[in-house]
């Protein structure tokens, strides 16, 4: 029997800002050895829950009891104490620094003693050790991958003796492959007695981890489900609060006409090869996939067919024209659109207004302006109307979008992509980050493309994703095409193979600084 | 909610900056209280320093500007006071030849041709930022030292006037210069030279495309670069009307208040306008467009320094330098919220 470790009573948090009520009565209880999947919609109040543990927000009204004991959280160095630590959904590392300093930036040496690096070394070689990380401590950050950087977040809070480790969607961002070793981590850490909290919305990583579920719905917990008994459907019913329905791949019944043909496409930057004569057709109509691990060149495939540098070899035809010397404005107005992975911080401006991010795109258009004078009456009218269609939640169009939970921006960013209907777009790991009712809502979006003869293509790691959606499916190796699939002919296990690279030499150079690239 | 957070930073910001000035007046002063009476009364006492306090306003207002235009686009053009200087001696030569010409076409004249030079050299720094990615924070202030030289060689070589007695131009005639309002004071119409320039940065900060491509690229130019707005256009367009704001408020000083080219004339204008600029701004960037209009407080704010010490300086014991240090704490404590504040900003 393992013995509770911590308890959340009734918790109760309105956010001023955004008028949100992020938590409404929600209980939560936290055992050791046990790791427990914390699932939930996008602003279902999970995060909030976990930050009110770790001390970065204090509850309205509810009590957090660790061994019994009541106790007030005041600030993450509190909690800290108490032995809770998280691991954020965004990184917090320097990249300039080595692993070792950055575990040792956040420990409480106060006042000028130095720092006992020998010491601290061992103990960090030591943890490695026990839980079987594959970490170097004296490497530098910026060499590491998504998914070691993660690890080194994990270290970063095991360093400090934590009991209660809560990891905020740490799989958001990671491959498949990183996914299996942070499993492997977790599951030892459980092994010793450590308790772990899950956060996550995707059903299957949590089923397959977890030893116990608690579903947050609408700030509040839900439902609660052991392991050996779970119970799939009504897990998702209780996520979703509603139907639950599969994408349908309906075959485009219009004219298919060529729209994008890349040519032997190479790109290199520093004589490393980003990209290795890649050539490929895109069609109206038509959704293509591109599978692969993040890194291995599909970012710098995006770019070279959509900014303006031009700097490749090869060539690229939009509907027959050579678009190497097109502006990116140019290509917006002749129907390109692109929506880039990195949501936040390339594809919106989070501290302007929802209205200005919803149609940035379209500046220079006439009825958003005129005489180079924007017009805001118009802008006001059109971002409503986009609010409404992509059922974006929030209370107004006039507060900036970084107000707005992460969900709510993609469906943003999507919106304004989308309600163009641009005869190409570029669309980067679609679902990312998403819930279930936003990834249903953006493969609506997508088929209603289709539909409308648009030509899709996306780069997604999820090859699950790909095979439901796609008609056309290429997997990217180290920037190269590895393996081309037609819909009747998709096989899992195939592209699961090519996409890990068992048919190729490994390139441990690329591997590692495939990710880096900054164009 | 957020701007009367601002207001309140800003207020209180002044507040310990004033009581900073107040300490340092009662430590130096033989006569504290006096010496603390003429400093805050002596500006708003009569016509002629109050006038006076007004006209150092208007440099304040023209390089504030300047300031917060770069600052818009996420740039720094800390050339304004070499900009705003050599402006003044292209201007001043403009008008020394232009004698004859008829007043109304002659002096929009002079102040378009500055303008066309200030911001010809804030453009060179945007130009090499777009072309080979030189640090523009650091070419504006190269260049703006080079041209403060430059200026120099000029007045001390082929444009002194021996006549002078001082290191200066010939008088510019009469006619050209702007009208004096609240004599015998120096106030003059370049002021509202300087507001019609703020109203109009007002629609093109707040209301047009281009202001709104500014802001977008500042915070974000990745961002923009998808969205099909061309960075360099936008840091070639901000610079350009930085610079031709800084080099109208050179001329206008000089037109208005001066009558001739003098060295130094405009010593510390650039660095006060983008003190000016800072406190003007909205840093934390909530509602993300900076409405220029805050110049007019802040610049206020600083002539009534400035004077205010002069003042003080005639009337009691104390120095001018009492202005220095009070704007000293003012400019600290403001840049470091800056600073603080753009930290969580996002740069790709």
């Amino acid at each position: 029997m393992s013995e509770s470790v911590i308890e959340l009573k009734e918790l109760y948090k309105y956010f001023q800002v955004n008028h949100a009520k992020a938590l409404q009565g929600a209980s939560f209880i936290i055992k050791k050895g046990m790791i427990h999947g914390l699932l939930g919609e996008n602003a279902a109040g999970k995060s909030t829950m976990m930050k009110i543990l770790c001390g970065v927000h204090q509850p309205d009204k509810g009590d957090i009891f660790v061994n019994g004991e009541r106790v007030v959280f005041s600030s993450p160095e509190d909690a800290l104490k108490a032995g809770i630590g998280m691991v954020y959904q965004h990184f917090r590392l320097v990249e300039q620094l080595s692993v070792l300093d950055n575990i040792l930036l956040s420990t409480f040496e106060k006042g000028y003693r130095p720092i006992k690096k020998n010491r601290s070394m061992q103990k960090i070689t030591q943890l490695i050790n026990t839980y079987g990380f594959k970490l170097d401590p004296v490497v530098k950050v910026n060499t590491l991958s998504v998914g070691e950087k993660q690890l080194v977040e994990i270290l970063r809070i095991l360093f400090l003796d934590v009991d209660v480790l809560i990891l905020d969607e740490p799989t958001a961002v990671l491959s498949e492959y990183e996914k299996e070793i942070l499993f492997d981590v977790l599951k030892r850490l459980k092994v010793q007695g450590k308790a772990i909290v899950f956060i996550s919305h995707n059903l299957n990583e949590v089923l397959e981890l977890c030893d116990e579920i608690t579903v947050f719905r609408k700030g509040k917990n839900s439902c609660y489900q052991k392991k050996g008994s779970y119970n799939k459907e009504l897990i998702l019913r209780e996520m979703l609060g509603g139907d639950y329905s599969h994408f349908q791949n309906i075959p485009f019944k219009g004219v298919k006409e060529k729209i994008l043909e890349a040519k032997n496409l190479c790109f290199s930057l520093s004589d490393r090869q980003l990209l290795k004569d890649i050539s490929f057709e895109l069609y109206s109509g038509h959704i293509t996939g591109i599978a692969g691990f993040a890194g291995h060149g599909q970012l710098q495939l995006f770019e070279t067919i959509f900014s303006s540098t031009g700097n490749y070899r090869g060539e690229v035809l939009y509907k027959g024209q050579n678009i190497r010397c097109w502006s990116v404005a140019e290509k917006r107005k002749l129907g390109m659109a692109y929506i880039p992975e990195d949501r936040l911080f390339h594809a919106s401006v989070l501290s302007i207004p929802l209205m200005y991010n919803l149609i940035a795109n379209r500046l220079d258009e006439k009825p958003f302006s005129k005489w180079q004078m924007m017009n805001e009456r118009y802008v006001e009218q059109k971002a409503k109307d986009m609010v409404i269609d992509y059922d974006i939640d929030t209370g107004s169009v006039a507060i900036p979008i970084g107000m707005l939970s992460g969900g709510n921006i993609q469906k943003a960013v999507i919106a304004r992509e989308t309600h163009t209907t641009p005869n190409l777009l570029l669309i980067h790991e679609p679902t990312r980050g998403l819930d279930s009712a936003a990834i249903m809502f953006t493969y609506k979006i997508l088929n209603d493309l289709k539909q409308s003869g648009s030509s899709i293509l996306i780069a997604s790691s999820n090859v699950d994703e790909l095979i439901e959606i796609c008609d056309e499916i290429y997997v990217v190796y180290e920037g190269e095409f590895v393996h081309h699939a037609q819909k009747e002919s998709f096989d899992k296990r195939l592209i699961n193979e090519y996409l890990a690279g068992f048919f190729q030499q490994h390139d441990e150079q690329y591997l590692r600084k495939g990710n880096k690239y900054e164009a | 909610m957020r701007r009367r957070e601002l207001i309140a930073q800003r207020l209180s910001i002044l507040a310990i900056s004033f009581a900073a000035g107040l300490i340092v007046i009662w430590l130096t002063s033989s006569a504290p209280a006096q010496a603390i009476h003429s400093f805050l009364t002596v500006p708003f006492s009569n016509r002629y320093f109050f006038g006076n306090l007004l006209t150092l306003m208007i440099p304040f207002i023209f390089t504030g500007l300047a300031a917060s235009i770069s600052f818009q686009a996420n740039e720094f053009n800390l050339g304004i006071e070499g900009q705003c200087y050599f402006s003044a001696l292209v201007g001043t030569w403009m008008a020394l030849q232009l004698g004859q010409v008829d007043r109304m076409l002659a002096i929009p004249l002079i102040i378009v041709v500055s303008a066309v030079t200030g911001g010809f050299f804030a453009f060179i720094s945007a130009f090499l930022k777009s072309k080979y990615a030189v640090n523009e924070l650091i070419s504006s202030l190269l260049i703006g030292y080079s041209l403060l030289y430059l200026t120099d060689f000029f007045l001390e070589g082929p444009m002194l006037d021996l006549q002078a007695g001082l290191i200066a131009t010939k008088t510019i005639d009469d006619r050209l210069m702007l009208a004096k309002i609240l004599p015998p004071s120096n106030f003059n119409s370049g002021f509202f030279w300087g507001i019609a320039l703020l109203i109009i940065f007002y629609f093109i900060l707040k209301k047009s495309v281009f202001g709104l491509k500014m802001t977008l690229y500042g915070h974000n130019p990745k961002f923009s670069e998808y969205m099909g707005i061309k960075g360099s256009k936008v840091i070639h367009k901000a610079f350009f009307l930085s610079g031709a704001v800084a080099g109208m408020g050179g001329i206008i000083d000089i037109l208005g208040v001066h009558t001739k080219m003098i060295r130094g004339f405009s010593f510390g204008y650039g660095w006060t306008g983008i003190a000016v600029a800072l406190i003007a701004t909205n840093q934390n960037a909530r509602n993300a467009r900076n409405n220029p209009i805050w110049i007019i407080p802040a610049a206020f704010l600083f002539a009534f320094l400035e004077s205010a010490a002069s003042a003080a300086a005639i009337f009691s014991d104390l120095t001018p330098e009492i202005s220095k240090i009070i704007q000293a704490s003012i400019f600290f404590l403001v840049t470091v919220s800056f600073w603080k504040k753009s930290g969580d900003h996002q740069t790709t």
